[in-house]
């Protein structure tokens, strides 16, 4: 890889999103659930910029607050795009319309995000006929060329979703996305309902596609071994915040957050012959409505100090591209997965 | 107790299911044998028929599906360690013998525990149901019981839980409360179809090692269903691999790690991202994908993906799949690149 991947496509400051919590009669707002909590990074134009955590971090949240699906509570969301930047925060609806070509999205399942009445011209054609960029005959043949390069064969352009596999479908919803020429596309666990031999295959027609089309990716995944193939950067998420963010390397091999070493040592190894350190975690995911005080992960570390009950911890850059969560980040020696350099 | 006693023997089931569009062969003509107190592991993709296998022993095969041959043993404990074959296919659906067993000598645990919980009553009703149905204890004690049985799955305030509704507790917690309930008479197999997939990494993790405490201290067999091969290498001990209904592939747990013979099997280990590999080296994968259930195929029902095939022997009219063999002690494969008699029966 010897293209310049130095220059930053999305920085994200401070996003926040909170969801009020309202109770009884009068849906007096009671609490906020902080789904996303100042969550700060940065992806570079050309890399896959890798999120985990487990189910209810916060990590959809953040894919979509991004592209404004949602509105964000704060927060600013920058784009630095032939030059000049836009916040899309701040950008009115009209101006979102025409900038959200640069940004799409795929989801998970592929059978519900297709709509079983449209073919599959219809489906990948529709943002194309909606922004006015080509239609008739053009727009066939741009679909055409769109589906030949997720891999789909040309004579399927009539057929509806039912008659297509489980991995046809996300090549769809693959083609659909990129319809538009998008910069960033941001995939929500794009592979996690299919089969593992077709999920190799999407795997590497997306690796394949950020080659071709110098896209960036946002990808976000709870599978930790999907995340290391696939991503240069990695941030772990962990009850709303950002715990840890380093280069994919750093984060599998060197992990400097209590969280990250207890992920990486859940993960089920693929040879019967590695003897097991399980590290369990003891008990469950903190409740973002209710989180602990000081660091939300203190009372499941096996590290914690009293500091950690106290005090919240700052995402701070300890060198080397690598950011991290956790007062005692320079005091642990923690492990990873071995081997890496 | 003796390791290498069988307590399942299933001999050349096949499960078909009889739909508008026509007939399905689920579980196309499968042997194996289930040892006391050991773990196998029943891998494969979705559709491979591994769910079904299962669905088969306990005879709980929803409609239009039916057991239309084979045979599947059981040996039932009848006195002081005398064991005596009860074959599970003999009986109707419903039958007393097949009610007996099920849920008391065998019993299941599901992929998502939301919804094979009644959402309406709490979880400790629906395990002291099971508990009163199958021994003769009082409801105090079985309530008794209950709360020992949530503590011992490590449910923590288990006399609280008790009385808790299904969506009141967390996935983890769930899966824990569908193990007690699996556990309550105290079972000699536990089928587990899926336990962990639908869990966080984390808590699969403190769910299998659960399973793992449990299995040595009450030494009952586990039947673990997974498309997942690394919980199949942190758990089983011999590995049976699926395939559209067929056995392809059967051996102990290490040979199917490091010496995997047929060509699907080793083609699954290498589409697999695993997270102590290097990101620089490209997954494999496997061409084209599962063929229509109703497409009856000649020969070698993975010919058509398969990379390793010289194309000769393995397909044509003429061709009949080819049949599970011995290769080499333990090691089971189907595959004409094996096999002596290259054209089938």
């Amino acid at each position: 890889m010897n293209r310049m991947i130095d220059q930053y496509l999305l920085e994200v400051s401070g996003l926040k999103k909170y969801f009020p919590i309202k109770r009884g009669i009068f849906r007096r707002i009671v609490g906020q659930l902080k789904a996303v909590d100042d969550v700060n990074f940065s992806i570079k134009a050309g890399e896959t910029f890798g999120l985990v955590g487990e189910s209810g971090c916060g990590k959809t949240t953040t894919g979509l607050v991004i592209l404004r699906g949602i509105e964000p509570t704060a927060g600013k969301t920058v784009f630095h795009l032939n030059g000049k930047t836009y916040d899309v925060n701040q950008l009115h609806s009209k101006e979102l319309k025409s900038f959200r070509k640069n940004m799409q999205m795929i989801f998970q399942d592929p059978n519900s995000s297709l709509n079983p009445r449209m073919t599959t011209l219809e489906s990948i054609g529709e943002p194309i006929l909606v922004n006015d960029i080509a239609k008739g005959i053009e727009l066939e043949q741009q679909v055409k060329e769109l589906m030949q390069m997720v891999g789909l064969n040309r004579k399927y352009l009539r057929r509806y979703p039912h008659a297509f596999s489980g991995g046809q479908r996300q090549r769809i919803c693959i083609a659909r996305a990129l319809a538009l020429r998008p910069k960033l596309i941001v995939a929500d666990e794009p592979v996690s309902a299919l089969d593992v031999s077709i999920q190799a295959q999407i795997l590497n027609l997306l690796k394949d596609l950020r080659e071709k089309l110098n896209l960036t990716y946002l990808f976000i995944t709870h599978d930790l071994s999907v995340t290391k193939y696939i991503s240069n950067r990695v941030a772990v998420m962990y009850v709303g915040k950002i715990v840890e963010i380093a280069k994919t390397k750093d984060i599998f091999h060197k992990p400097l957050h209590p969280y990250t070493e207890a992920l990486l040592s859940a993960v089920p190894k693929l040879d019967p012959l590695i003897t097991r350190k399980w590290q369990l975690l003891e008990g469950d995911v903190a409740d973002p409505a209710n989180p602990p005080s000081g660091c939300y992960f203190h009372p499941r570390c096996r590290y914690a100090k009293a500091i950690c009950k106290e005090q919240s911890p700052e995402l701070r850059d300890v060198g080397d591209e690598h950011h991290i969560r956790c007062h005692l980040a320079e005091e642990l020696s923690l492990s990873g997965i071995p081997g890496g350099n | 107790m003796a390791s290498n006693n069988k307590l399942i023997e299933v001999e050349n089931l096949k499960v078909l299911f009889f739909l508008d569009e026509g007939i399905v062969d689920a579980v196309n003509g499968v042997s194996f044998n289930i040892m006391q107190g050991r773990t196998l592991g029943l891998v494969g993709e979705s559709g491979c028929g591994k769910s079904v296998t299962a669905q088969a022993i306990l005879r709980i095969i929803p409609p239009p599906g039916k057991i239309t041959d084979g045979t599947i043993l059981f040996f039932k404990e009848i006195s002081n360690g005398k064991l005596e074959p009860v074959d599970l296919v003999q009986y109707k659906k419903d039958a007393k013998e097949i009610r007996a067993i099920r849920g008391k000598e065998i019993s299941m645990i599901f992929q998502e525990p939301m919804t094979s919980f009644s959402p309406l009553y709490t979880i400790g009703a629906q395990i002291i149901e099971a508990v009163v149905l199958h021994q003769k204890i009082s409801k105090k004690e079985a309530r008794e019981y209950t709360v020992d049985l949530l503590a011992k799955v490590g449910i923590p305030k288990p006399e609280r839980r008790i009385d808790e509704y299904p969506f009141e507790l967390s996935g983890g917690l769930r899966q824990r409360a569908m193990i007690a309930m699996a556990l309550s008479c105290q079972p000699r197999l536990l089928i587990a179809d899926e336990p962990t997939t639908a869990l966080d990494v984390t808590v699969q993790a403190q769910i299998l090692d659960l399973l793992l405490n449990l299995q040595q201290e009450l030494g009952m067999a586990i039947l673990l269903i997974t498309h997942d091969l690394g919980v199949i290498a942190e758990m089983a001990q011999e590995v049976i691999v699926m395939y559209l209904g067929n056995i392809v592939e059967q051996a102990d747990i290490v040979t199917i790690f490091h010496n995997p013979l047929h060509p699907y099997t080793r083609a699954l280990l290498k589409s697999i991202p695993r997270i102590e590999a290097s990101s620089d080296t490209r997954l494999g994968f496997i061409e084209g994908v599962v063929p229509d259930p109703f497409e009856k195929l000649h020969g070698c029902p993975f010919y058509p993906r398969c990379k390793e095939s010289d194309g000769v022997r393995c397909t044509g009219k003429q061709v009949a799949a080819p049949s599970l063999q011995e290769v080499k002690s333990g090691h089971k494969v189907a595959c004409y690149l094996y096999s002596e008699d290259s054209k089938g029966e």
